[in-house]
């Protein structure tokens, strides 16, 4: 291969941030506004790419009449008391500011007779979700991404980053990666660094598809700590076809149903029904299906014409989603909002991040998360996703800002970086070896089958955590690439790898059940005396997974489980 | 998944080849744009929806993937 890892490209800012969706893009606004020089650098092109693209566009805001108290209080008893409580707090606080800058920038949100249109969003009593009128999500990140180049920001799309550097001292430098489409070193040196990468999973469905976790693993590598690995988003898609609407449907007249054609929700959650939060629907079909109740649908032929029509407005009028049932309904013969199809539950994404604090700042100097990246709550709210990467990007850019101000660029160590990129490189050397595609499709065996992390026991999850660290031993050492795209993969499934084991490890951990985000077989009742607590992960000097827990700092917060 | 691109009708603008998250499509030597990586595709129609002379065509078909049952 003609890859020179001697040479780099090397670029260098006040502010590096690594991702281009809402966490980055934020970030990279607001540290250019801030007066830094920023560098924003993006895997595939930002704005285009990531998680954000696909998000629904709906966003939690706390309008100027509304009660910050009460809407802490939604978000708080939806994440089952495991939140930062002063953290939802602060990203409610600015987001009527962040509204109106994106009105600024040329993305209306949707108004009635001069109000805002409202839904309230699901699982909550008072939350206020809004709506941009004529963009998708992928529309608001398009126009975001041309505000930053409007803000001097440097783009480099294409270039995907393994590895941070720190100097002598631990303190944050920059970071390491190789060009997507033409193969060249690249080090970004930088003052500060904002990791805006998601979260991370294991391609498990079409709108995580490109969800691996480098970034937060990136960061356990360089001594930042790891919070939430117990947790996941665990999503309900049609088997077949990568159609949209399993939040939206059922709230408006639609139905889960088994194979006997029996409306199910209203035994496992006799309020809420078919409404009721995305987590508890996944746990309910997985328990229908282990009944011998499959396939289960979404029944939506008895859903009215005015429903139906309610549904193609909000999600159907936009983007993609035209173009998609257009060709089911041309090429595959059905019509999603006339015919009951098959769903099943995907993996979307896990809630793990970088631990990081209300500044955004990590344990690393100089090292700031935005985004999922940073842990933002365990319930995967429709809306908050959008407020909470928009809020921690912006305080996340503000504080690189900052932070860069006070310093000056520190020194490199080739040397060190010679060697981190050899460590990239490693698996161009062996002729034969394990392809990495296989490897993430051997992780997906282990961990999608319903009784591993949906129902979880203690012998289910030993047991894949069996087969994992059999094959970390046996096959990930032989992770063979043959060019830069291969070597990505190679390196994503490293850290799949690493994922995997850490939240199987976690979730053995925690010996209870939370009613709307995690579900022991085995100990299936919420355990407060126990476990009102947060798991942590760190890299131990052996190189293995170091746990701790915390216990949730109540004393500090307005809200108690109880009162 | 990306289906097809109608290489009569590329105009060779590069649009898809840039936008593409999964770096699915390359330029071919007659600068028309190409499907390479089918497989690494995420069915984001983003190639679709920007091709200027709607040359590419995406399946709204799943990649086969374990399954939860």
């Amino acid at each position: 291969m003609r890859h020179d890892h001697r040479l780099w490209e090397v670029l260098k800012s006040d502010v590096l941030i690594i991702g281009g969706g809402f966490g980055g893009l934020w970030s990279a606004l607001r540290a250019a506004e801030s007066g830094a020089a920023v560098t924003l650098v993006d895997k595939s092109f930002a704005g285009k790419s990531g998680h954000s693209y696909f998000a629904g566009g709906a966003m939690m805001v706390l309008l100027p009449e509304d009660d910050l108290e009460e809407y802490v209080y939604d978000i708080t008893v939806g994440n089952e008391w495991l939140v930062d409580q002063e953290l939802v707090a602060e990203v409610f606080k600015g987001s009527y500011d962040r509204l109106k800058d994106l009105e600024s920038f040329g993305i209306p949100f949707r108004k009635k007779d001069g109000t805002y249109v409202w839904t309230k969003a699901r699982g909550t009593r008072n939350v206020k979700n809004l709506w941009p009128e004529h963009a998708t999500a992928a529309d608001e990140v398009t126009i975001l991404r041309k505000v930053a180049l409007a803000r001097d920001v440097k783009v480099v799309d294409h270039v995907y980053i393994y590895d941070l550097v720190k100097d002598a001292d631990g303190s944050i430098a920059g970071a390491v990666g190789i060009g997507v489409k033409e193969p060249k070193n690249y080090l970004l040196h930088a003052k500060s660094v904002v990791i805006a990468t998601n979260s991370g999973g294991y391609r498990g469905h079409h709108l995580a598809c490109e969800l691996q976790g480098t970034g937060p693993f990136m960061a356990y590598d360089a001594g930042a700590r790891i919070k939430n690995p117990e947790f996941h988003y665990i999503n309900i898609r049609p088997a077949k076809h990568e159609i949209e609407g399993s939040g939206i449907l059922p709230a408006i007249g639609a139905r889960w149903t088994n194979a006997k054609g029996v409306h199910y929700m209203q035994t496992y959650d006799p309020v809420l029904m078919d409404r009721a939060p995305v987590s508890k629907i996944v746990v309910a079909a997985a328990k229908e299906a282990m009944k011998g109740n499959a396939p289960i649908s979404i029944d939506v032929e008895g859903m009215t014409e005015e429903e139906r029509e309610k549904f193609r407005v909000l999600q159907v009028s936009h983007g993609w989603m035209p173009i998609l049932f257009e060709k089911c309904r041309r090429e595959e013969g059905y019509d999603p909002l006339l015919d009951n199809i098959e769903w099943q539950p995907a993996y979307e994404a896990n809630k793990l991040g970088v631990d990081a604090d209300l500044n955004c700042g990590t344990a690393i100097d100089g090292l700031f998360a935005a985004g999922m990246a940073r842990p933002l709550g365990i319930n995967p709210f429709t809306g908050w996703s959008i407020a909470s990467s928009t809020w921690s990007g912006y305080r996340a850019g503000e504080s690189a800002a900052e932070y860069a101000g006070g310093t000056d660029l520190k020194a490199i160590d080739f040397n060190g970086l010679t060697e981190s990129a050899e460590m990239f490189l490693q698996p161009l050397k062996p002729e034969q070896g394990v392809d990495p595609d296989s490897l993430v499709h051997e992780i997906q065996k282990i961990l999608f089958p319903v009784d591993v992390l949906i129902i979880m026991s203690e012998s289910k999850l030993k047991n894949a955590l069996d087969q994992i660290l059999t094959m970390k031993a046996e096959r990930l050492p032989n992770l063979m690439a043959t060019d830069v795209r291969t070597l990505i993969k190679a390196k994503e499934a490293q850290t799949m790898m690493l994922s995997a084991e850490m939240t199987l490890k976690a979730s053995l951990m925690r010996k209870e059940t939370r009613e709307n985000i995690f579900y022991r077989e085995d100990y299936n009742a919420v355990d407060n005396k126990n476990w009102l607590k947060w798991i942590f992960a760190e890299k131990g000097r052996d190189g293995e997974i170091n746990f701790s827990t915390e216990d949730i700092p109540f004393e500090k917060y307005p809200f108690k489980p109880g009162n | 998944m990306i289906r097809s691109i109608d290489k009569k009708a590329c105009i060779g603008c590069k649009i898809c080849e840039m936008i593409c998250p999964g770096d699915v499509i390359v330029m071919n030597a007659e600068s028309k744009a190409e499907i390479k990586y089918a497989q690494d595709c995420w069915t984001c129609f983003s190639c679709e929806m920007a091709c200027p002379v709607k040359a590419v065509d995406v399946h709204p078909f799943r990649k086969p993937r374990p399954m939860a049952w």
